[in-house]
């Protein structure tokens, strides 16, 4: 597969643990202009080429806005944006929020503001289901 | 040292995301902030405006606000159980003040906000430079 480097970061409590295996660790790094990502400081990586795994020992908070494409995806517990899901010809696709999760170099790395705000909902999702990163998002029982 | 009541000041919104947390703050026309590199800052993108007790008060929210404590315990992190955000807490530096989140001002780019790097990593060492700032002048 050749899918070399893995990232990895968690939201401040552990609760919600991501790792990302990119095909390149060249990625851009986006600052989504939205009232929501504003707020959470976010910067975005996505890779479609990569594979992410979200982990979280319990449910995850799910919260909708806006064309209500996207699961965001949120840690319960510490409050912390960690990325963000759709499902689209049954894949599972995610934006990881890189500043979140203090994933490496990403987190660190400067961000180019991007604004999505003038999109229809046929651009937003044709924009992620080719750019989104593929993935899986395990929400585990408490034991 | 200029505090937080220098200038001009009026009371501005804010709030989270779901607008289920409001808030209003006093600031002058000139806002001092600071962006901090602590482990829960640089997660949650928080970037301080600290005010005394008295020139903040919640609209609307508080039965949305989750509480997150670490550490010592001191800080009260609030974040909306809704979406997220954390517009306002009560930081340890100034557990008499609150700190709000520039971010989570209304239309944030009409205001003059002078953003200065806190180096939270050193906590112990660079808090006591806050500790002004929730205090009446």
């Amino acid at each position: 597969m050749g899918l070399q480097p893995l990232f990895t970061g968690q939201c401040h409590c552990g609760r919600v643990h991501a790792t990302f295996r990119a095909s390149t660790p060249d990625l851009q790094v986006r600052a989504c202009q939205c009232g929501f990502c504003r707020r959470h400081g976010a910067k975005n990586v996505t890779d479609t080429d990569g594979f992410v795994e979200i982990t979280s020992d319990g449910p995850l908070l799910r919260y909708h806005f806006g064309l209500m494409t996207a699961d965001v995806l949120l840690c319960p517990v510490c409050g912390v944006f960690v990325g963000s899901a759709l499902e689209a010809d049954g894949i599972t696709r995610v934006s990881l929020n890189a500043s979140g999760l203090a994933m490496q170099p990403y987190a660190g790395s400067d961000a180019t503001p991007v604004d999505y705000s003038g999109e229809t909902l046929h651009e937003r999702l044709d924009r992620r289901r080719a750019r989104w990163t593929p993935a899986r998002v395990v929400e585990r029982s408490p034991v | 040292m200029s505090g937080p009541a220098s200038g001009s000041s009026a009371w501005r919104g804010g709030g989270c995301h779901c607008k289920a947390v409001r808030f209003e703050v006093q600031l002058p026309e000139t806002i001092e902030a600071q962006s901090c590199n602590c482990s829960v800052c640089e997660k949650t993108g928080f970037v301080h405006v600290i005010v005394p007790e008295n020139r903040f008060r919640l609209v609307n929210g508080e039965a949305q606000l989750t509480a997150y404590t670490f550490n010592t315990g001191v800080a009260k992190h609030l974040f909306c159980s809704v979406c997220g955000i954390k517009s306002f807490y009560r930081p340890r530096s100034n557990p008499d003040g609150w700190s709000v989140n520039a971010r989570c001002l209304d239309d944030p780019d009409s205001l003059d906000i002078r953003i200065e790097a806190f180096d939270g990593r050193n906590w112990e060492a660079n808090a006591g430079a806050l500790a002004h700032l929730s205090r009446e002048d």
